[in-house]
């Protein structure tokens, strides 16, 4: 651990400043309470431990309370301002809660979570379910093997090449959904544009609305889906040869592309509506 | 004038607006004067509109139905994106029937009321007209970034109370709060706001559209998660 600078006191009693702490099969790591710029990478030792950047000390308290290590200030008042590496074994699942907090989060096997008022939040090359949930400040997946969950009120959200089922909401934010291979889809954000590239599976669902904005969607030419789209002040625009029927009332029309085996929903308010053919990003 | 109720009930905006002429006002007020489900309507016309901080966006200028009802059931073409063309609104031919709305709707859903004002618009230019927000009086906008304005009581019955608390939770809790966050999150509520606003003037439009039925309800319950977010992240860091 060269150039760490570290001070981890246990409440426990167990480890002496500037070591690492032992994490267990079954224990979760958990940061709160700190406000800064950190990054939690997985590695394969069984063990967690905190390197400040650039060498400039970090001091903060791990306690274990069962099976949870959570890293933070004294209490939820006394917050610290820290910008750290936190190495933890890939197995361990992680949860943080921050105030102020730009987290990175890289090679996690087991799952995390991070909720968080302003910063912005990056997760790439991880497994396992992911859930985030943030106020203001970007949100970028990447890289993800299972299903992702965001909540963003104020800012983008980019969700790349992820194998699992993918929920986004933003408030006021854009909401670009790339690569993304899951059973079931669903975005929306109040004022913004939406865009989906990706498979549609047999029985699966895929929804996408937005209030303002326009709405995206790019899907493989072979594609099986029963497709509805509504608006009420928009455009339609289709890249596949479509019979449109009009639903009972109001503006909302729906077609069949192939046998129909998906069902794809996309609903705008005021903006346009793209439905287009392909693999990638047009 | 022979007015039916609800005749009187779409005069009212017009009449808190100064819009009638002197024989309608005339007969409004004697109307008023006899009738006290209208006057209370009126109140409620009133108290909405002082409470209207902030009015959502102008109504969208296009309507798609008419656009694409020439081409249902007519294969699209796969040349390209194939755009269906909408007419804008302003053209001729395209105002809606009527409104009619009844007693209990409005009471239900006080913001409606504010679509009285669109009403009056109608009259004097049809089709689906943008509103002139000017049309309605607004109050100044709320100072104090620690009230949440309540607007629950229009929300959907399922929801009214839910929202109501998380209102009530926030408003407790957001003391505490940096301002910048407070500032972030009224700000996603007056955007979910427009969009509610938006929702019930379209539908109002449109009593019909189960789609915008949909939306105004999929907006009350946005409203919803955002509060319960919101009130998540006060708990966390309070």
């Amino acid at each position: 651990m060269s150039g760490l600078a570290l001070a981890l006191v246990l409440l426990s009693g167990l480890a002496q400043p500037d070591t690492a702490v032992a994490v267990g099969r079954g224990d979760q790591v958990v940061v709160q309470h700190i406000s800064g710029e950190i990054l939690v990478r997985g590695w394969e030792r069984a063990e967690l431990e905190v390197v400040g950047d650039d060498g400039e000390a970090v001091e903060v308290r791990v306690t274990r309370a069962g099976n949870r290590l959570v890293i933070g200030s004294d209490d939820r008042r006394g917050r610290r301002n820290a910008d750290f590496t936190l190495y933890v074994p890939r197995w361990a699942p992680v949860e943080i809660v921050g105030l102020e907090l730009d987290v990175r989060l890289e090679g996690l096997d087991a799952g995390a979570s991070v909720q968080n008022v302003e910063g912005d939040i990056s997760v790439r090359g991880t497994a396992g379910s992911l859930a985030v949930t943030t106020v203001d400040g970007e949100v970028t997946v990447e890289s993800v093997r299972g299903a992702v969950r965001v909540d963003a009120q104020a800012d983008d959200v980019v969700v790349r090449d992820v194998i699992g089922d993918v929920r986004v909401t933003s408030g006021t934010g854009d909401i670009d959904l790339i690569q993304i291979d899951g059973d079931h889809v669903f975005a929306e954000t109040i004022d913004g544009e939406l865009t989906f590239v990706g498979p549609l599976h047999a029985g699966g669902t895929y929804e996408f609305s937005t209030h303002s904005g326009d709405a995206d969607v790019t899907v493989p030419p072979e594609v099986s889906a029963e497709v509805s789209v509504s608006t009420f002040d928009g455009d339609f625009a289709s890249d596949f040869p479509v019979t449109l029927r009009r639903s009972s009332t109001g503006q909302r029309f729906s077609f069949t592309l192939g046998g129909g085996a998906a069902s794809l929903s996309i609903r705008v308010f005021d903006g346009e509506i793209r439905l287009r053919q392909g693999r990638g990003r047009p | 004038m022979s007015a039916t109720h609800e005749e009187w009930i779409l005069q009212l905006s017009g009449y808190i607006d100064g819009g009638l002429s002197g024989d309608d006002r005339s007969a409004l007020e004697a109307h008023l004067a006899e009738c006290g489900e209208c006057r209370q309507t009126l109140a409620d016309f009133r108290s909405v509109v002082a409470r209207a901080g902030e009015l959502g966006d102008m109504l969208p200028a296009r309507d798609l139905w008419p656009g694409i009802a020439g081409a249902i059931g007519a294969p699209v073409s796969t040349r390209g994106a194939k755009v269906i063309a909408l007419p804008t609104v302003s053209g001729a031919g395209q105002a809606p029937a009527g409104i009619f709305l009844s007693r209990p709707q409005l009471a239900a859903a006080a913001g409606i009321l504010m679509l009285i004002s669109a009403v009056a618009t109608w009259t004097v230019g049809p089709g689906l007209a943008a509103v002139d927000a000017t049309d309605v009086a607004t109050a100044p906008a709320q100072e104090s970034e620690t009230r949440f304005a309540s607007e629950a009581a229009e929300a959907p019955p399922s929801l009214a109370e839910e929202l109501r608390s998380l209102e009530s939770a926030l408003g407790d809790l957001g003391n505490g709060l940096d301002p910048n966050t407070l500032h972030i999150i009224h700000r996603n509520l007056s955007v979910i706001d427009r969009a509610i606003e938006d929702s019930r003037r379209a539908l109002a439009l449109d009593p019909g559209s189960d789609f915008l039925e949909e939306h105004l309800v999929r907006a009350w319950e946005r409203k919803r998660d955002y509060l319960q977010s919101a009130v998540r992240v006060v708990e966390w860091n309070g």
